[in-house]
């Protein structure tokens, strides 16, 4: 059974949706059967690669909001966040384009470390408020995944995984999302957003009962 | 569970979505897929996620 994931890096919602699908998974019995397949998607593809912009700002500008209008909405994805044991930290979080990251996740998805690569970047970016445009930064994540920072730095410094990360994004577009976290199962059942954990369950449950 | 690697081109083939089961109400929202869930669940879009 595969379970495809589309994720931004940057997104705060998909974080959550996938410790939610990590906490379904952990209780599915069919849980060795299941491939979990990570697939990219940006939020913001037109964010000018180079730039970077302190979140709040960023978000304020997006939404003809103050920066203190900002903060207060971000509220209640904080809180969400900090019930899966997420803390994060807009307050210093720096936004950027994400396609660079995204091929180093392809990368890592080559060599076997799909999830571990998504799972650093979005704590690297959410938590740590660290900035992933920054190729030192990115390679230096590389490594802790267990990615060869040579290779790594290779990638980063070319256009290596371009055609991946528009595939990934283009499938999606082709099922009709237009946001994340998207999670589609054996390509027949689809759920959109940070469901509830009995949601991701009785998805598993559905697919798999759909399969034998 | 197994941590995967395929490749977007070698993504299963698209199967015909299942009929809706039980009293649930699935959403049609996503092309050749029963879509679970609410519909009001949290995530970002165009950039925006709160």
């Amino acid at each position: 059974m595969q379970v495809e994931v589309w994720s931004d890096i940057v997104c705060p919602w998909c974080y959550i949706g996938k410790r939610r699908l990590e906490k379904a998974l952990a209780g599915f019995e069919h849980a060795d059967e299941v491939e979990l397949v990570w697939r990219s998607f940006q939020l913001d593809p037109t964010f000018p690669k180079g730039v970077r912009e302190p979140v709040y700002e960023s978000l304020a500008k997006k939404m003809n909001a103050t920066a203190d209008q900002v903060r207060g909405m971000t509220d209640q994805v904080k809180q969400v966040a900090a019930q899966e044991g997420l803390h994060y930290d807009f307050e210093n979080g720096v936004m950027v384009n994400t396609f660079d990251a995204h091929r180093l996740t392809h990368l890592a998805k080559d060599k076997g470390l799909g999830d571990r690569a998504h799972e650093r970047l979005m704590r690297a970016q959410l938590v740590e408020a660290r900035v992933l445009d920054d190729v030192d930064t990115l390679v230096e994540l590389a490594q802790e995944i267990g990615l060869d920072a040579g290779q790594a730095r290779t990638v980063l410094t070319g256009d290596t995984y371009t055609a991946e990360v528009e595939g990934d994004i283009r499938a999606a577009q082709q099922l009709g999302a237009t946001g994340v976290p998207f999670f589609v199962m054996d390509r027949a059942f689809g759920i959109s957003g940070a469901q509830p954990l009995e949601v991701f369950t009785s998805a598993l449950e559905k697919a798999y009962a759909q399969k034998v | 569970m197994r941590a995967s690697e395929a490749d977007p081109d070698r993504a299963p083939e698209p199967v015909p979505a299942p009929e809706p089961g039980g009293d649930e109400q699935p959403l049609p929202v996503f092309r050749g897929l029963v879509t679970l869930g609410t519909e009001d669940a949290p995530a970002c879009s165009d950039g925006i996620c709160f």
